[in-house]
């Protein structure tokens, strides 16, 4: 069966990172206000979504059930992807990595959009080929859709017509807080090195 | 998505011959001397470009054994041994002898070149020609040493597939030497004097040498090279500085019991003969369709350049899918594979013609990564299953899995945890 793979921006939150961070810029020593790569919500958090999705044990698992004492790095995507998905986790690792002790701040939550193919030993086995520790989540196709809306990463339901199969990803990656809001987001193909500088930053003005 | 950029490399020899357009052009303006010089210092430049593998020392990097580093040398020689010895303790100490042998040697190769330390060499007069020798373990000899518990779940053999026309004697091994070179006579002799030095503990059990185009024959010694069917073969592999490289290639292993492959890669080897005749019966349209790919470019039907993700649900006129239903790169890909990845580095072999009349010629398909259960062995299974349209053109006959263990500095040799002394 063939598949295809496309990613799609929701219009209403098409604003660009640079443009944000010419809004919010504060000070010159500000490393989050300056970087054009990525969109800083921290002065009016979105708020977290309401979905219940379920962890890979098949637990009821929502938003707000993200780890309290750390921020999280959230992505919506599917193993099947053959470059944005792979490429968006593996920048991810390579950043915690590069990050030193800031890394011990951060989960990296990645949720499927194409859930049917998904199935938790596989998201399980592809997520551990980048990290053991990066948690995979999982649930109904059309709630997982209304989470991403939730925080404007625009995605649809796997399609299949006339024997295409279509599966649709996101292409940010969001910072969530730990009751579950959206402090900001990296721009689609933010580069480990550009995560990275980050990290220590978001985590001591944010936690 | 990033580009692949490989600064190692060098400036490519498409961007060298542009360079030397313009300054051609330049050069008719302030003089024809200086025309000339400009162009003499290009053509240098193309040359050293051209004669940098033969002139390189090759060896492990920053962990990876030489196979895995790039641009590959023109030249392989894959030889798998068993061990002679009785299971248990004999094999045991033989595995010890053979490592500490080949580890003390292999570092002799890489530094100095055979010539320094066999008398009457036939390297003598050689450049190094970027030698790199990797050494794999095959499950069957822990599995005889008493190690059963040590081999790591990602060795479980390659399942039968209906297309395999597998020779037995051409499978396995307890043993692998992955030998690559810019010259055959380097690599030739390299593999005999390796093979030579533990006579006593080995048996050869299957041998193959392969070959790609060489640098200094290559119009672009860093394009993606050509199999024997005339197709780019390699594209979309990563290279070691990109971040997915990790993830994709390299094996995690926190476990104790399994830490002597943590950073290696298991290596699936696979001998694929070619049925060229028939192939090159067909009509250039009909080969790019069993491939997916163009043959001028090695783009994705549909596509414009190599690198182009293929397009799988474009559609011609007809409503016809552009890459066909059954064409490789479709059913290869890793929206047909739940994302199933590999870095694969093929050579050719050429063995002439067999007394029956065949010609034993095709392709040394090697095919490096993490675990293959997520790597080669769903493709694989994509290909048998979805009826790839390659396979009536291709013969899997001889097929191995070896571990490939990280080079650790301060280790006398390879796999040290495991073979200790």
């Amino acid at each position: 069966m063939p598949y295809r793979h496309r990613t799609t921006t929701l219009a209403g939150v098409a604003l660009s990172a640079a443009a944000l961070a010419l809004a919010t810029a504060c000070s010159a020593a500000d490393p989050v206000a300056e970087a054009d790569f990525y969109l800083d919500l921290s002065d009016d958090p979105m708020a977290a979504s309401a979905t219940e999705l379920a962890t890979l044990d098949g637990d009821p698992w929502g938003f707000t059930d993200v780890a309290d004492d750390r921020l999280t790095l959230l992505f919506f995507g599917y193993t099947s992807c053959p470059d944005v998905c792979p490429m968006t986790m593996a920048e991810v690792d390579l950043a915690l990595d590069g990050a030193g002790d800031a890394a011990g701040a951060y989960d990296v939550v990645m949720v499927s959009t194409d859930p049917a193919r998904d199935t938790a030993e596989q998201l399980r086995s592809w997520l551990d080929r980048f990290d053991p520790s990066f948690h995979g989540i999982r649930g109904d196709v059309d709630a997982t859709v209304e989470a991403a809306r939730d925080y404007g990463i625009a995605i649809d339901p796997p399609e299949e017509t006339e024997g295409q199969y279509l599966v649709t990803h996101g292409g940010r990656v969001v910072v969530l807080l730990p009751g579950g809001e959206a402090a900001g987001m990296f721009d689609e193909g933010a580069e480990a090195d550009q995560i990275a500088s980050l990290l220590p930053a978001l985590a001591d003005t944010l936690l | 998505m990033r580009r692949r950029t490989d600064h190692a490399n060098g400036p490519s020899r498409r961007n060298l011959l542009t360079a030397t357009g313009a300054a051609g052009l330049a050069g008719l303006a302030v003089g024809a001397g200086a025309g000339h010089a400009l162009a003499d210092r290009r053509l240098g430049e193309e040359i050293e470009h051209a004669l940098a593998p033969a002139r390189s020392r090759a060896g492990a990097r920053d962990g990876m054994p030489p196979a895995l580093r790039s641009p590959t040398p023109s030249q392989v020689q894959l030889v798998a041994v068993d061990l002679r010895a009785d299971a248990g303790e004999p094999t045991r100490e033989a595995a010890r002898r053979v490592l500490r042998t080949w580890g003390r040697e292999i570092r002799a190769l890489h530094e100095q070149g055979l010539h320094t330390r066999v008398e009457g060499a036939p390297t003598q007069g050689l450049l190094p020609a970027s030698l790199g020798i990797t050494l794999g373990l095959g499950a069957s000899l822990l599995d005889r040493a008493g190690a059963g518990d040590r081999i790591p779940p990602h060795m479980e053999e390659i399942p039968a597939f209906a297309t395999d026309r597998l020779e037995p004697a051409w499978c396995g091994g307890d043993l692998l030497l992955h030998v690559a070179a810019e010259d055959p006579v380097v690599a030739s002799s390299a593999v005999g004097h390796l093979v030579g030095a533990v006579a006593g503990d080995v048996r050869p059990r299957w041998s193959l040498p392969g070959f790609q185009r060489s640098a200094a024959a290559a119009d672009d010694p860093t394009a993606t090279p050509r199999n024997l069917m005339g197709q780019i073969d390699g594209t979309v592999n990563p290279r070691s500085s990109d971040p997915l490289f990790g993830p994709q290639v390299l094996a995690a292993h926190p476990e104790p019991s399994l830490a002597w492959m943590d950073g290696g890669s298991y290596l699936v080897v696979r001998r694929i003969r070619m049925l060229l005749d028939d192939w090159y019966s067909l009509d250039p349209g009909d080969r790019e369709a069993v491939i997916g790919r163009r043959l001028s470019t090695g783009a994705p039907l549909g596509g414009g350049a190599e690198d182009d993700l293929p397009d799988l649900a474009a559609a011609g006129e007809d409503g016809e899918p552009v890459i066909p239903r059954d064409a490789h790169i479709r059913l290869a890909s890793p929206e047909n594979t739940l994302g199933a990845r590999m870095l694969r580095r093929g050579y050719s072999y050429d063995l002439g013609w067999d007394a029956g009349g065949h010609r034993q010629a095709g392709l040394i398909f090697t095919a490096w990564q993490a675990d293959p259960r997520t790597g080669f062995t769903p493709v694989q299974r994509a290909l048998d299953e979805g009826g790839d349209a390659l396979h009536p053109y291709v013969r899997h006959e001889g097929s191995a899995l070896f571990a490939v263990p990280p080079v650790r500095d301060g280790d006398p040799w390879a796999a040290h945890d495991l073979f200790p002394g």
